[in-house]
C-alpha cells in the first residue's frame, strides 16, 4: 500500500512540476523589454521538480531504496476521519468563531487519539480541559495580545 | 577612549533599575511569545513596540532587544519539545532537538540550547561591539550576484542534509521553492502559482506551512501510531532527564564556536539572516563531527551548533541596523521603528551624536544575554515537565495553541485550513522517507534567491555571466558545485 503511494506522490510532484512550467511559460521567460520576466524562475524550478520526481516515479517502481513501514487500510480511513473532522470544524468556524471551535476540535482530536481505550472518566477530563484550555488560550491572544477575534453567531 | 572602555562605560549607565526592568520585562515577554507557535520574534517585537517606545531611550531598545533574544530561545522550545519551529531560524533545531525529547532527553536538549544561545550571544555581542563599523563596510560589498550564490550555497545543503533519499531532497526543495513563489510576483507584481485560489493571492505565510507541516504532522502521526494509548516507554522521561547537564557545554565547544562564528558573518548580511546561518553551521558540524552519523537521530551537536549560529546572527543582523541604518531582518526591520518612534535615526551619525545612548544599548544587550541564562536554566526543568503529560491530553491542547497561533498570523481561519493540508503533506512525508526540512528552506530562501538571480540578470541585460566575473559570487558557486557532487558520489557509493 505504502509503495503505491510513493509511486502515486511522485507522479502527483511531477504533475506539480508540469503544472508550474507550463503556468511559467504563461507569465512569459522574458518581459516586454527582454528582462528576466516573472515566469524565469518558475521555468527553471518545475523542469527540476519533473526531472527529480521522474527519478523518484523510477525509484518507487524497481523499489530502489524501499520503504521501512507499512500503511494499513484502517490507519488511512482514520487519517481521512481526522482531517476531515477537523476540517469541517474549521470550516464552520466563521459560523461558531473561534472559540466554540477550538472547543469542539480539542474535544474531537482527544477523542480521536483515545479511540479504542474512552471510558467516562476521559470524557469528563477531555471536556473541562478543552473549555479551560481554549479559555485561557483565549484570554491570551485576544484579551493580552489583542489578537481579533473571530465572533460566531452566539456572539463570542 | 577605546570600545572597551566605553563598553564597560556603557554596561554601567545600562545597571539602572528602568533599563534592568525594561530587559527583564522583554526577555519574558519574549519567552511566551517565541513558544507560542506562530508568533516569532519580529511579531513579538511589533507586539511590544508600543510599551517600549512609552519606556523612551534606552529603556525602549533593552526592551525590544529583549524580546528580540526571549523569542528566539522560545522558538528553541517549541522546536525540542513539540518538533513545531517557532520561527524560520528555529528550523534546524527540530531535527535533533526533537528527536533527543522524543528519547527522553528533553532537559539536556533544552540546557544545551541555553549554552549555546548564551556562547552565540556573547561572541555575536562582542562582534556588535568591537568590530560593527568594518564588517558593515565588508557587507556592503555583497551585491546581489553574491546574495543570490549565497543563498545557492545555503540551499544545496539539501544535499548534506537530505539524507539517503537525495532526490526525494531536492524534489521537496524545488515543492518548497514553488510555494515560495505562491502570491505576488516581488519585481514585476503579477500573482502567481495561486491555483486558482483567492485566498493564495497574497500568498503562502512561511509560519502556517511550517505549523502544519512540524505540528499538525506530528500529531497526526501520533494519532495514528499502533500504540493508541500514547504513552510509549520513550515518552516519559526521568527527573534526571528534565535537568540540563553542564558538561555538554565543553563537549559541544566546537561546535557553539563554529555556529557562533557562522552566525556572525552570514547574520551581518542584510536580508540573509539567521535563518541561512543556522543551516550552514548545521551543515559545517554534520560535516567536521566524529559521529556525523547521529545527525538527525538526536544529536547534542545537531542542536548546540544552529542555536549558537541563532543567537549570534541575531546580535550581528544589528550591525547594519546601527551602523548604516539598514534592517538585516524583519525582527530588525520592527526595531528600527523603534529607534525611529523616538527620536533617534541609525546611521553612521548614531555613534557621533549619541554615543552615550549606543553603548548604554550595546551594555544591556550584555545584561540581557546574562539574564536570559539565569531566566531560561531556572525555567528548563519545568519546561521539559511538559513531556510528562500524557499525550492524549497534551496534544488536543498543542492542537488548540496551533489553532489560535494560526489565526493570529493574518487573522484568517483559511490558514488554519492550509496548516492542516500541510500537516497531511507532512505525514505523508514521513511515512515516504521525504525530508521535511528543504521544503521549508526552499521556502523561506527561494523569493530572496529569485530576488538575486533576477535582480543580477537586470543589472547584468540577461547575461548570466554576471555571476561567474565577481570572484566571491564565483568562489560561492564552485563550492556549491563541489558540495553537490561529493554529496552524490557518497550516496551513490553507499548505495553500491
Amino acid at each position: 500500500m505504502l509503495k503505491k503511494i510513493d509511486f502515486g506522490f511522485a507522479l502527483l510532484t511531477l504533475i506539480l512540476g508540469i503544472y508550474v512550467v507550463v503556468e511559467g511559460f504563461s507569465y512569459g521567460f522574458t518581459a516586454a523589454d527582454g528582462q528576466p520576466g516573472s515566469g524565469l524562475f518558475p521555468i527553471i524550478v518545475g523542469l527540476a521538480l519533473i526531472f527529480f520526481s521522474a527519478i523518484n516515479v523510477l525509484r518507487s517502481r524497481i523499489d530502489y531504496l524501499s520503504i521501512k513501514e507499512e500503511f494499513s487500510l484502517l490507519v488511512t480511513k482514520r487519517t481521512l476521519v481526522i482531517l476531515l473532522g477537523n476540517g469541517l470544524i474549521i470550516s464552520l468556524m466563521s459560523f461558531f468563531g473561534i472559540l466554540l471551535s477550538t472547543i469542539f476540535s480539542i474535544l474531537f482530536t482527544g477523542l480521536m487519539i483515545a479511540w479504542g481505550a474512552i471510558d467516562r472518566r476521559f470524557v469528563i477530563q477531555i471536556t473541562v480541559i478543552s473549555v479551560l484550555s481554549t479559555l485561557a488560550l483565549h484570554a491570551l491572544f485576544i484579551k493580552v495580545l489583542r489578537i481579533q477575534p473571530l465572533i460566531g453567531i452566539f456572539g463570542f | 577612549m577605546d570600545s572597551f572602555e566605553l563598553l564597560l562605560g556603557g554596561i554601567q549607565s545600562a545597571l539602572t533599575i528602568k533599563v534592568l526592568t525594561a530587559t527583564l520585562i522583554g526577555v519574558l515577554v519574549g519567552l511566551v511569545i517565541g513558544v507560542l507557535p506562530g508568533l516569532g520574534p519580529s511579531a513579538g517585537v511589533a507586539i511590544l513596540l508600543p510599551f517600549a517606545v512609552s519606556l523612551g531611550g534606552t529603556a525602549a531598545i533593552a526592551a525590544l532587544a529583549g524580546v528580540y533574544y526571549g523569542a528566539m530561545y522560545g522558538g528553541a522550545v517549541t522546536s525540542i519539545l513539540l518538533g513545531i519551529p517557532g520561527d524560520a531560524p528555529s528550523i534546524m533545531t527540530v531535527i535533533d532537538g526533537h528527536a533527543m525529547a522524543k528519547r527522553g532527553e528533553a532537559g539536556r536538549a533544552l540546557g544545551i540550547t541555553v549554552f549555546a544561545s548564551f556562547t552565540g550571544g556573547l561572541i555575536g555581542l562582542l562582534f556588535l561591539t568591537f568590530l560593527a563599523p568594518y564588517i558593515s563596510q565588508a557587507a556592503l560589498h555583497f551585491g546581489t550576484a553574491e546574495m543570490a550564490s549565497l543563498m545557492l550555497l545555503s540551499l544545496s545543503f539539501v544535499a548534506v542534509l537530505g539524507g539517503r533519499n537525495i532526490t526525494k531532497g531536492f524534489a521537496t526543495l524545488c515543492i518548497g521553492l514553488i510555494l515560495g513563489m505562491v502570491g505576488l510576483d516581488p519585481i514585476a507584481g503579477p500573482s502567481r502559482i495561486n491555483f486558482g485560489i483567492y485566498d493564495l493571492i497574497d500568498g503562502l505565510n512561511f509560519a502556517v506551512v511550517a505549523i502544519g507541516l512540524f505540528g499538525f504532522s506530528e500529531i497526526f502521526n501520533t494519532m495514528l501510531n499502533k500504540n493508541s494509548d500514547l504513552e510509549s516507554p520513550d515518552m516519559r522521561p526521568s527527573l534526571r532527564s528534565l535537568m540540563p547537564r553542564f558538561n555538554d557545554f565543553m563537549a559541544t565547544k566546537w561546535s557553539q564556536l563554529s555556529g557562533s562564528l557562522i552566525g556572525c558573518l552570514v547574520g551581518i548580511l542584510p536580508g540573509v539572516g539567521a535563518t541561512t546561518a543556522t543551516i550552514m553551521s548545521y551543515a559545517a558540524a554534520k560535516k567536521f563531527s566524529k559521529n556525523s552519523d547521529e545527525f538527525g537521530k538526536g544529536s547534542i551537536d545537531g542542536v548546540a551548533s544552529p542555536e549558537a549560529a541563532n543567537n549570534s546572527a541575531s546580535y550581528s543582523s544589528m550591525i547594519p541596523l546601527f551602523t548604516l541604518g539598514i534592517p538585516g531582518s524583519a525582527t530588525t526591520a520592527v526595531m528600527l521603528g523603534g529607534l525611529l518612534m523616538i527620536g533617534l535615526q541609525p546611521g553612521p551619525m548614531l555613534f557621533i551624536n549619541n554615543p552615550d545612548f549606543v553603548w548604554t544599548v550595546f551594555g544591556s544587550f550584555y545584561i540581557g544575554n546574562l539574564m536570559l541564562v539565569f531566566i531560561t536554566i531556572l525555567a528548563v526543568p519545568a519546561l521539559a515537565s511538559m513531556m510528562l503529560v500524557k499525550m492524549r491530553i497534551l496534544y488536543p491542547i498543542i492542537f488548540a495553541i496551533i489553532i489560535y497561533g494560526v489565526y493570529s498570523i493574518n487573522l484568517s481561519p483559511f490558514d488554519i485550513g492550509v496548516a492542516l493540508f500541510f500537516g497531511l503533506v507532512g505525514y505523508l512525508f514521513m511515512k515516504l522517507d521525504y525530508p521535511m526540512v528543504p521544503l521549508i528552506l526552499g521556502m523561506v530562501l527561494g523569493p530572496m534567491l529569485e530576488r538575486g538571480i533576477r535582480r543580477t540578470l537586470i543589472a547584468s541585460d540577461g547575461s548570466f555571466m554576471a555571476f561567474f566575473d565577481r570572484p566571491i559570487s564565483l568562489v560561492l558557486l564552485l563550492i556549491t558545485a563541489a558540495m553537490i557532487i561529493i554529496q552524490v558520489y557518497k550516496t551513490y557509493r553507499k548505495v553500491q
